[in-house]
């Protein structure tokens, strides 16, 4: 059995941006919640606390796009040793449509970007 | 459900996986960003950074100054000087000004190469690397910003693109061609009209004088003006009436060799165009069209600093008022329309990428009306080139994404002996065919390059059923204009990859569906058990790992409309010989 996420199962959104019923499963993939945000906003499945980067190397990074490429270096460490985590994540992916919410304002150079690239094995 | 008769008839089971598309580049579904690196040129084993040419072109500054201005210590070179003093003697002055017409285009020329010029480093940099050979080996390029091919893994050509600053490229962001190619054609259309115009204007009226050296002195004047521009004396302007001869020769080069020569190497890159013309395709290959194109380019580049610089500290107000005004005075009639120039242009710049990205959808159909028309037109011809085996790549980039369905690893696991090809749609008799009985019907082998929109191409050999044959056994109906073909892989943002061809590309000579690549099977990366191969498309069109072909009236109602996947999702056009 082939254990690949279809790619539009996995997508990405910010968690200012309002909730549809499209989104599938909303989950929040950030160590902190975002600010300014209520519960009933958010819309959330749940906040998954497993993904996220470690506290050390969200402070080292702070969304600097200088620190991208040696960002997604080691995030992508992190998530490999943790496989049970990802697994979930991708077990749920299987299923149906998810969305990985987060707050940062760059959208592009942004944990959850490289998380859904992990998700979808690449 | 009942049917209603006037309803289109239904789609192949596969139309169902087919997704729509946004009509934006949703940023954080794009490609992830990659910087690439400073660019650098191999010279013989080692790879030099082109930084080296600011230190090394201030050296050579620094030099040219002390010897030029210890030349003209010498009588003999003050003789020459004096003898050649930078215009030729010969040369006809004109004296009818620069009329309105000649600054319009001017101001046009500037404005259309800024788009031109940044969407054309944003196509280069989908794959950034520069070879003289067709076959795009790693490591035989000659030119690259992006690092060493990793081994060890599939390296795919999407994953070897690079980010751009969006003020840069056109729209900067990772892997956008699809809609820098747009920018780029459409742009290149105006500023081909606007340069015929040109030339047809400067040439009935006599305005040609000041750009064509008509006397071989221009020769010495040339080298007389170098040596004073070097010496910091700079020669006496007459430009009104006649240019100097150096400033005679650059607007020579760029106007009547480097423009030709960017049109032509632009259109050698086409796979329709160079597989229709013969040896001169295979000669002028793909990547020596491309190298030239690139190092024409930086001709442009070059001239368009040293213009900008000379226009400057050769007094501004005199040239903006002969460019800008058409006045020969002191006055400041030329500043304010030169300022608001260059704020349009400024304007333009800062938009162009914002734009794109959030209208993707309508650059894409804006560049399909501009340009699609002469797309069209380029699929009428039928390719015949053909290479011999010897000219086979030792490597071919591999691209897309792969099947990963329960279904093609049960395909694969038995050699694909339950594979089924469906040819269905608007034809007489819809019909299943396996794997053997393909390889039963008349076979068809051919040696050719593939020409992948990112700029890469790759020559291999390749077997199957021509397509024509297929034809003859489904008979498509009189209203089939176009034929679907589905893979059993999806696209990159999920959904069926698809791809949506006109008939009469079903009927060019080289048109076959492939089950073998250099003698042997195609393999899984390169498209098994069956793949298109219709040589005068680019890469994208010839669908790999095909599981049906369906015969259309139209396509309007697949997947997001656009006649393909990559056309719905990036923003391509289903037209694609150039």
């Amino acid at each position: 059995m082939t254990t690949h996420v279809p790619a539009d199962h996995v997508l990405l959104k910010r968690v200012y941006l309002p909730a549809c019923p499209e989104d599938g499963v909303r989950i929040l993939v950030d160590r902190l919640w975002p600010r300014g945000v209520s519960k009933a906003r958010a819309a959330l499945a749940f906040w998954n606390k497993d993904v996220p980067p470690t506290t050390g190397l969200r402070q080292w990074f702070g969304h600097d796009p200088a620190r991208w490429e040696e960002f997604c270096r080691r995030y992508r460490a992190e998530l490999k040793a943790n496989p049970e985590a990802v697994e979930a994540l991708r077990a749920l992916a299987r299923q149906g449509r998810v969305t990985l919410v987060f707050g940062a304002r760059d959208e592009v150079h942004n944990e959850a970007v490289i998380l859904r690239e992990v998700l979808l094995g690449r | 459900m009942a049917t209603p008769l006037n309803a289109a008839p239904s789609h192949d089971l596969l139309a169902a996986k087919l997704t729509p598309a946004d009509d934006r580049i949703l940023l954080n579904h794009w490609l992830p960003p990659q910087e690439g690196i400073v660019p650098r040129i191999r010279l013989g084993k080692r790879w030099i950074s082109v930084l080296w040419a600011l230190p090394l072109g201030f050296a050579a500054l620094i030099l040219a100054i002390a010897l030029a201005q210890g030349l003209l210590e010498f009588p003999s070179v003050k003789a020459f000087v004096a003898r050649y003093p930078g215009i030729a003697q010969a040369a006809p002055s004109v004296d009818s000004g620069f009329p309105w017409w000649l600054r319009a285009q001017h101001f046009l020329n500037m404005f259309f190469m800024m788009f031109i010029i940044r969407a054309g480093i944003q196509i280069l940099a989908d794959h950034p690397r520069l070879y003289w050979k067709r076959d795009c080996t790693p490591g035989t390029d000659w030119f690259r910003f992006q690092r060493p091919v990793p081994t060890g893994r599939v390296w795919t050509a999407k994953d070897d693109s690079v980010t751009l600053p969006k003020w840069l490229g056109i729209p900067g962001l990772r892997h956008t061609i699809g809609l820098a190619r747009w920018w780029h054609f459409s742009v290149n259309l105006l500023w081909t009209l606007n340069g015929i115009a040109f030339y047809a204007l400067i040439f009935s009226t006599g305005q040609w004088l000041r750009l064509v050296p008509i006397t071989w002195e221009v020769f010495p004047n040339a080298l007389s003006t170098a040596i004073q521009y070097a010496s910091l004396n700079f020669p006496v302007d007459h430009s009104w009436t006649r240019y100097n001869a150096l400033q005679q020769l650059s607007y020579f080069i760029t106007v009547f060799v480097a423009a030709p020569v960017s049109i032509a190497t632009g259109l050698l890159q086409s796979p329709a165009i160079s597989n229709r013309i013969g040896w001169t395709g295979r000669v002028l290959n793909r990547q020596v069209a491309r190298s030239i194109h690139f190092i024409s380019f930086s001709w442009f580049v070059l001239f368009i600093l040293a213009h900008g610089i000379m226009v400057f500290v050769t007094s501004l107000r005199e040239n903006t008022n002969h460019m800008f005004a058409g006045v020969e005075s002191k006055s400041w009639a030329g500043l304010l329309p030169f300022l608001l120039a260059m704020g349009v242009v400024a304007a333009a710049w800062a938009v162009a990428s914002p734009v794109t990205i959030r209208h993707a959808r309508l650059v894409q159909h804006t560049g399909k009306f501009m340009v699609g028309w002469i797309k069209g037109l380029a699929e009428w011809w039928d390719p015949r080139s053909q290479l011999s085996e010897k000219d086979i790549s030792p490597y071919l980039w591999p691209n897309g994404t792969m099947p990963h369905s329960a279904e093609f690893d049960a395909l694969v696991a038995d050699g694909f002996k339950h594979y089924r090809l469906r040819v269905g749609g608007l034809v007489e008799t819809p019909r299943e065919f396996s794997l053997a009985d393909l390889r039963a019907m008349p076979k068809q082998e051919q040696v050719t390059t593939h020409f992948c929109i990112q700029g890469w191409s790759g020559v291999a050999k390749w077997g199957g059923v021509p397509m024509r044959h297929i034809l003859d056994l489904v008979k498509p109906a009189a209203d089939a204009r176009y034929a679907v073909f589905y893979s059993l892989a999806d696209g990159g943002d999920g959904g069926r990859y698809y791809d949506v061809h006109k008939m009469h590309n079903m009927r060019h000579q080289l048109t076959i569906l492939a089950y073998e690549m250099n003698g042997g099977p195609v393999s899984v990366l390169h498209g098994a058990p069956l793949r298109l191969r219709c040589e005068n498309e680019l890469g994208f069109k010839m669908v790999k790992w095909i599981a049906a072909i369906e015969f259309v009236h139209d396509f309007a109602d697949l997947g997001a409309g656009e006649g393909g996947y990559n056309e719905d999702h990036e923003f391509y056009g289903y037209r694609m010989p150039i």
